[in-house]
């Protein structure tokens, strides 16, 4: 029996180690360089940059930017999972793949082929010019922003409410039909509530990195909207001040948490109900 | 009693395969009908097409004389108990059993009659009051808070069926709702649902492979298979009358010999005649005889009809059951007597024992015990039962 505990531990350890190193020791750093000045001396002066309006507007328009682009996710994502649940087995297998595919290449990578693609000179602009539409100013709004966060994101909002949606047993959409709902009462009575545990985690799958994200902005609003996670990227490579850039990092790491916090409980509610 | 519902010339096919061909049918209001058949022969197909989840390939479904045949489920007056229950998990017992309440609207008082009804949803009071009218039905008072997963195979199908019936339908469907469950409390259960029925008045259109269900609890009885209805009767008839060699020995065991008529009363087989009682054939007309094995007195071999080797002795608690070796036909016979093995004894037959068939499709096929241990095999055979299975699910994958 001991031998077998023994067993388990070594098998764990790896996984340990590499929680340490790549997760654990990484936060601590953060932690450091937050509460200290550049002499290294245990400091609460970069809590400052809490009441600062530069730093604090940007904070609020990351989470806005986030909201809608999740959102946005959301409504395109859910449609799509359905859909794709209800297909064939094998066209389901094709369009997984198809909607991971994009997930191969590095987002940096993604998204400035996305501005070359929007560009006043791009190819969608060429062709609306052989139409004599144009050329359209896609870029530089933040309407592109969003548009490069939901491009980027949706496919882990799809993938968890698709795995979710598969799995859900048909016959109870039969019994909702049977018991007098139709197409529209089925959804909001039988097959929402059923899917939650998938839409609580694509949004938090999309909301998370999208309210960190630090390149999508620049690119796409021509440098003329900034971030949180810009604001962030610029402390520590263009200012060189890792210590105001780890407490923002702090600041978004601790709003984050709060907000899966506060989803989760709002996905327990739910249970609680349910149960 | 009226025809309530009426299948005229249905036909559906899943993927080029025939699951049901030109069934005619028709259930009366208030009346409770078993389609009985081995997995695959169409029943489960029958029923859903009447609960509006399969629309059919050819034909008509009439109810109260209208055609209903495009009309989705939602629109039926019509509930469906499922195979194993289908209960949203997500509601506890009293949330499942109100479902159908909540979504149902009622004309408000004093506009019932005029031109433009208003409609209005039940109140919290009216729904309560039905829903513990349900509960008590199915004694499950004081399970209202608790969750649909964490009850039995025997609490769940009660939750199934209150939710189902609270809606108060013409026709309430079954599909096979006491499979999951353990004989004894399957035995309850029946009855339960017998009385359930007489209680409400409604007509219930019951699926079931098994044959002494489907004799101890229906008005009626339809027997299909290969998609085509074998016979309809009441279990009397069904028993004691089987229209084919399919019948015969689907229902209760079924000795069937090749014989034919020399005449009105007289039957002839194994190269003797027989008196009996049945008469109405051609002349020397190619029969299936069929004699149960319960109607076959053992005597001694110079007193027998016929004479026979025992071949084997099986106790079954209230009976024997023997194969004995008749010239090379093996019979089941049913006796309260103990012979052994190896003995030679004579069999007696009463005249009304004989029951005579037409020759079907099906004769040849059935009614020799030569092989009584073939659905034994067939059990153990690890691809037999994966074609039957293919009906249900393929059923489900088109809806």
């Amino acid at each position: 029996m001991k031998k077998k505990s023994l067993m388990q531990s070594m098998a764990a350890a790896p996984h340990i180690v590499w929680c340490v190193i790549f997760i654990i020791v990484p936060l601590l750093f953060v932690a450091y360089y937050a509460f200290t000045d550049k002499e290294g001396h245990f400091t609460l002066a970069n809590l400052s940059v809490l009441t600062s309006p530069l730093y604090m507007s940007t904070l609020g328009r990351s989470v806005i930017y986030a909201v809608i682009a999740t959102a946005v996710c959301l409504i395109i994502a859910y449609p799509l999972a359905y859909f794709l649940s209800r297909m064939k087995v094998r066209y389901q297998q094709l369009f997984v793949m198809l909607i991971m595919l994009p997930m191969w290449t590095n987002f940096l990578i993604r998204t400035y082929t996305l501005t070359q693609i929007l560009e006043k000179n791009g190819i969608i602009n060429s062709l609306l010019g052989k139409l004599g539409i144009g050329p359209i100013q896609f870029l530089g709004t933040g309407a592109a922003v969003v548009f490069g966060m939901v491009y980027n994101y949706l496919p882990y909002m799809v993938l968890p409410i698709y795995s979710v949606l598969v799995k859900l047993d048909h016959r109870l959409v039969e019994a909702a039909t049977d018991l007098g709902c139709n197409g529209f009462q089925t959804l909001t009575r039988v097959v929402l509530p059923l899917s939650v545990s998938g839409i609580i985690s694509g949004v938090t799958m999309v909301f998370v990195p999208s309210i960190s994200t630090f390149y999508i902005s620049q690119a796409m609003s021509k440098r003329t909207i900034t971030l949180f996670g810009d604001v962030i990227e610029a402390q520590f490579k263009v200012n060189n001040n890792y210590q105001v850039g780890a407490m923002l990092s702090a600041i978004l790491m601790i709003l984050v948490l709060l907000s899966m916090w506060v989803m989760n409980k709002f996905g327990d509610k739910d249970g609680e109900v349910i149960a | 009693m009226s025809k309530l519902i009426e299948l005229k010339g249905i036909s559906k096919s899943f993927d080029g395969e025939r699951v049901l061909n030109h069934i005619d049918l028709y259930i009366r209001d208030k009346e409770f009908v078993t389609l009985l058949g081995p997995s695959g022969c169409g029943k489960t197909t029958t029923l859903r097409l009447i609960g509006g989840f399969e629309t059919p390939d050819e034909g008509q479904i009439l109810f109260d004389g209208v055609d209903i045949t495009q009309l989705p489920p939602h629109r039926r007056q019509v509930n469906t108990v499922f195979q194993r229950y289908a209960l949203f998990p997500h509601l506890n017992v009293y949330d499942n059993i109100a479902f159908a309440l909540k979504m149902k609207k009622v004309p408000v008082e004093g506009t019932e009659n005029t031109a433009a009804p208003k409609w209005r949803h039940l109140t919290r009071d009216e729904i309560d009051e039905r829903v513990t009218r349900m509960l008590n039905m199915v004694s499950l008072r004081g399970f209202e808070k608790r969750n649909v997963t964490s009850l039995s195979g025997g609490q769940q199908q009660r939750v199934a069926i209150a939710r189902s019936l609270v809606n108060e339908p013409r026709v309430l469907l079954l599909d096979e709702p006491l499979g999951a469950l353990d004989l004894k409390l399957r035995k309850d259960m029946q009855k339960e649902l017998k009385d359930i029925q007489k209680a409400t008045n409604i007509t219930f259109i019951y699926v079931t492979h098994d044959q002494e269900e489907a004799l101890s609890m229906s008005d009626t009885v339809v027997v299909m298979q290969n998609g085509t209805i074998q016979q309809i009767g009441t279990p009397t008839d069904i028993y004691n009358e089987p229209k084919n060699a399919f019948v015969a020995d689907f229902i209760g065991e079924s000795n069937i010999l090749d014989g034919t008529m020399p005449a009105d009363r007289v039957v002839a087989f194994d190269g003797r005649t027989f008196p009996c009682v049945d008469g109405g054939f051609e002349k020397d007309e190619p029969v299936d005889v069929v004699i149960r094995p319960e109607d076959i007195d053992i005597v001694d071999p110079e007193k027998g009809m016929l004479c026979g080797t025992v071949a084997s002795t099986t106790f079954k608690g209230v009976h024997y059951e023997y194969i004995v070796d008749v010239r090379g036909f093996k019979w089941m016979i049913q006796s309260t007597d103990y012979v052994e093995a190896g003995k030679v004894i004579g069999l007696s037959i009463d005249p009304d024992a004989f029951h005579i068939m037409h020759k079907s499709e099906f004769s040849g096929m059935f009614g020799d015990y030569s092989t009584y241990s073939d659905e034994m095999d067939e059990l153990s055979d690890p691809n037999a039962g994966v074609e039957e299975e293919d009906d249900a699910e393929e059923a489900t994958e088109e809806a």
